[in-house]
């Protein structure tokens, strides 16, 4: 009996997982955010720092595939930048098809605090060469990207005037499912002094801690903890009344994870009165 | 010749780049500026070989009937849709857009969750991996048992808040102790193993990009 609970048919698994998944998501059970990690406070910290005005660039180098753990973290950062007055440039240079992902988010969001496309915002967009491309930030945004992502030349932006390189912005903040960081830390930060600051996929998370222990990051938000983490710092200072996808998320994660530990526990226990039985 | 060249211009052009990294004269500076422009117009080749490479090769799957060939037929179909649905957008308006209402449509009702429905099945292997894999067969595996149940329990919200209702409540141990034992097994022996693993991975790309730029490696010619 024990035997065969322990070549249980993955299928089983499966459908246990699927309905720790959808069981509460139906049932909308909370598990609140009680303690915030040590490197999403950081972030926190830095950009509510930053003097009202400041540019803060965001780098969506992520997919639709990655969104349910970086578009919260993406929408809890817009909050709070768009609420504090800073001014938010977007760049997608890493995944064309994370455009539109982002131009949606950047749309919605702004549009909740009142915010203008152009002036408090810009979406530039896509443009191939990502190694060229964090290279030639450090010299003139303008050579990179001609126009943003509505295709509006960037001299008729007004805030994009403002900005000529990595001199101009405060923070830079990539939002990543693959190995960018590191390549943000290693010209933009190494070369041109850009402060750095990160948000990734949980299963990458432990890959970053090195870069943030030696300064080269000034922040780093941990997957979908970290987005949740973020939405309620933003709350608590009252930047945004909204409950965002964080939340939600983390109460599923919660749930699908005490049942992976009763899983294993469960299949160790059998695993271990088959060994003494066999001894 | 064919061979030689190529293994020249990488080489030069390589150690030319190195080179400019400590040099901060306006003739270096002007140089990195080609460079980039250089790079960029090749990524724009890159994608046209790319995506002739890739509608060759399932054209040719369908054609001779190959294996998982109606896959294929997905394939051609979204590289034909996408760009179509753009198209019409922008004749609609008469004008290049890259927002159009059409293309959206698609995108968000068909691509977006195709693409996220792919990655979240990884959830499913990982509960299946982890039932199989997480035994106590030896010290170490335990150890690797204890660390990710460990993290699994921080990671999640339950953790802190079961703690602080039970355990927590006992004046001498911490509020949130999760957490706090979650962010110090990333932060200490976590960081120790992924520094050595960086320092390691660092020395190896500097040896492997040496052998490179002096022609002793040629593997990345192909062949």
């Amino acid at each position: 009996m024990l035997d065969r609970l322990l070549t249980i048919d993955r299928r089983v698994i499966f459908i246990i997982v699927g309905i720790a998944v959808i069981l509460p998501a139906l049932t909308k059970i909370k598990f609140p955010i009680t303690r915030v990690s040590e490197s999403t406070q950081m972030l926190y910290d830095r950009i509510d720092e930053l003097p009202p005005e400041s540019a803060i660039m965001i780098s969506l180098d992520y997919g639709p595939s990655s969104m349910a753990e970086l578009q919260p973290q993406l929408s809890a950062l817009l909050h709070h930048c768009f609420a504090r007055n800073l001014k938010v440039i977007g760049i997608t240079p890493v995944y064309v098809d994370a455009v539109p992902l982002g131009r949606a988010e950047f749309e919605n969001i702004a549009k909740k605090h009142n915010k203008q496309n152009g002036v408090d915002y810009c979406y530039l967009g896509y443009r191939p060469g990502f190694l060229a491309l964090v290279l030639g930030f450090g010299k003139d945004i303008g050579e990179i990207y001609q126009r943003d992502a509505y295709r509006t030349l960037l001299t008729d932006i007004p805030l994009m005037q403002q900005l000529t390189n990595y001199d101009d912005i405060a923070l830079l903040i990539s939002l990543a499912s693959g190995a960018t960081p590191p390549i943000w830390v290693a010209y933009a930060n190494a070369r041109y002094n850009q402060a750095v600051a990160a948000g990734v996929t949980g299963v990458m998370v432990s890959d970053f801690f090195p870069y943030l222990d030696s300064g080269q990051m000034v922040g780093l938000l941990p997957g979908l903890k970290g987005a949740a983490e973020y939405e309620k710092l933003v709350k608590a200072a009252g930047y945004t009344t909204e409950s965002g996808q964080g939340a939600p998320g983390m109460s599923i994660q919660s749930v699908v994870h005490i049942v992976l530990i009763l899983l294993i526990v469960f299949c160790n226990v059998a695993h271990f009165i088959t060994r003494r039985r066999e001894n | 010749m064919r061979r030689q060249i190529p293994i020249w211009i990488c080489g030069v052009l390589g150690l030319l780049l190195v080179i400019q990294f400590f040099v901060p004269h306006q003739i270096s500076e002007d140089f990195l500026d080609k460079s980039n422009d250089w790079f960029r117009i090749l990524m724009v080749f890159a994608f046209v070989i790319g995506i002739g490479s890739l509608i060759r090769l399932h054209t040719r799957r369908i054609s001779r009937r190959g294996e998982n060939w109606r896959y294929s037929i997905v394939v051609i179909a979204g590289i034909v849709i996408m760009p179509l649905v753009a198209l019409i957008d922008s004749i609609s308006a008469r004008e290049f857009v890259t927002n159009g209402m059409w293309f959206e449509w698609f995108y968000f009702n068909f691509y977006v969750p195709l693409d996220a429905t792919m990655f979240s099945l990884l959830a499913f292997f990982i509960a299946s991996a982890a039932y199989r894999a997480f035994r106590t067969r030896t010290l170490d595996a335990t150890l690797l048992l204890l660390a990710g149940i460990a993290l699994m329990i921080s990671n999640a919200p339950f953790g802190n808040i079961f703690w602080d209702a039970t355990l927590g409540k006992l004046p001498f141990l911490p509020n949130g102790f999760p957490t706090i034992l979650g962010d110090w097994i990333l932060v200490v022996p976590g960081m120790a193993a992924k520094r050595a693993i960086l320092i390691g991975l660092a020395l190896g790309a500097i040896s492997q990009s040496l052998r490179i730029l002096l022609g002793l490696d040629r593997a990345w010619m192909g062949g």
